[in-house]
């Protein structure tokens, strides 16, 4: 995605205010609780934050930004650009105890990275951006797809980790979007299909390093329901997404589901504690430029100095 | 019936005691249950790593719903996340 143009309006926040606005609707809104980290729990994130690094955001956006992070073990983020100034900016706005992993640039120059808590993740020996080898390419394909599979605009970003007795494998995915035109929605759907078809030969290969993947990012899935097609093509094979327990779309402007976290019946379906959501910050920040401004401009805002997608998190055991 | 339930059990802990073949199993239960096997029946038939006899008795133990809630059953009632 281009970068978002800047707002053509000033406005100038608080940020000891905002953090605090943001820890309380995590507190105390309804339906927005993200559980305390705990020892014999995993609370992992996904977030598309856009534009990273291709984006002029303020030292206190990136503290924003580092301070939802921190509430979670290990987060998979999207949209890192090639210039790795914004992540960076995050990272030296965690606590030290957070290590930084990140891809090489990939279609739009974008980088896929993961941030941890080194104190509950290790990470383990298998890291790489995974691809499918042109010979594997034809089987790549899905009823009422006409194009053929060329590859991964953004080959998804793959690192394992370990935490407790839980060992698992991240598979960091940004898929292409392009239009709503036929052929882009095919190549959309038969990207997803091909993360749905890596997953399940890992997972039933005795050679695998890991063999359970946990598929996680943003799919650009408008809706997370069947006879939505790129959901059925993530689902195909088995791959399961966990129901949110709230209904909030991970996109701010559209509601759509875009982001995801996917994994197979079997042992990380077992850990799954069950908790599951979306964190809508837009919600807390910025109260009084909602007030005085319209939902347009609010949303220009909240998307060039933050993101226009939201977290999306799940919790798992680890003992 | 006796020898089938002590031979059934023993197929079940076999499948346990395996991580690949009890993902794989429940993997194949769930698709089952939703009525959805069959683009995964055609990766398997299409994957060019397996083998034939490997083939047959994954499409046969596939098309087992009744084995296949069984193991189900066994490997949740027998769990110890570890």
């Amino acid at each position: 995605m281009p970068p978002f143009p800047k707002p053509r309006f000033d406005y100038a926040y608080d940020l000891t205010h905002e953090r605090s606005a943001m820890r309380s609707y995590r507190r105390a809104k309804p339906g927005r609780q993200i559980p305390a980290k705990a020892k014999d729990t995993l609370l992992v994130a996904t977030w598309n934050i856009a534009n990273l690094g291709a984006q002029d955001r303020l030292d206190s956006d990136y503290a924003l930004i580092a301070e939802l992070m921190s509430w979670f073990d290990l987060v998979a983020v999207q949209e890192v650009n090639d210039d790795l100034s914004g992540i960076e900016a995050i990272h030296g706005k965690l606590p030290a105890r957070y290590d930084l992993l990140f891809s090489d640039a990939s279609g739009n120059r974008e980088r896929q990275a993961f941030l941890f808590d080194t104190r509950k993740v290790q990470r383990l020996k298998e890291v790489g951006r995974v691809a499918i080898p042109p010979s594997q390419l034809p089987k790549i394909a899905t009823t009422g797809t006409t194009t053929a599979f060329a590859g991964f605009d953004r080959g998804p970003y793959l690192a394992s980790f370990e935490s407790g007795a839980f060992r698992f494998a991240l598979l960091n995915v940004h898929l292409f979007y392009g239009s709503e035109a036929p052929a882009d929605l095919d190549r959309r759907t038969l990207e997803t299909f091909a993360v749905a078809w890596w997953a399940d030969r890992t997972h039933r290969d005795r050679n695998s390093y890991v063999g359970d993947v946990v598929p996680l990012g943003d799919f650009n899935l408008p809706k997370a329901e069947p006879g939505d097609r790129i959901f059925d093509a993530l689902v195909a094979l088995g791959l399961e997404t966990p129901p949110h327990s709230s209904q909030i779309g991970s996109a701010i402007a559209s509601d759509s589901h875009y982001d995801q976290i996917a994994f197979f019946p079997g042992t990380t379906k077992d850990r799954f504690t069950g908790a599951c959501n979306v964190f809508d910050f837009d919600g807390a920040l910025f109260q009084d430029l909602w007030q005085q401004r319209t939902p347009a401009q609010f949303q220009s805002y909240v998307r060039y100095h933050l993101s226009d997608h939201r977290p999306l998190w799940a919790e798992f055991r680890t003992g | 019936m006796l020898l089938s339930l002590n031979a059934n059990l023993e197929s079940f802990e076999a499948i346990k005691q395996d991580d690949v073949t009890c993902g794989l199993v429940l993997r194949m239960s769930a698709l089952s249950q939703a009525g959805k096997l069959g683009p995964f029946l055609f990766q398997l038939a299409h994957d060019d790593d397996l083998d034939e006899t490997t083939k047959g008795r994954l499409a046969e133990l596939a098309h087992d719903e009744t084995f296949l809630l069984a193991v189900e059953d066994y490997l949740r009632r027998t769990a110890i996340v570890h």
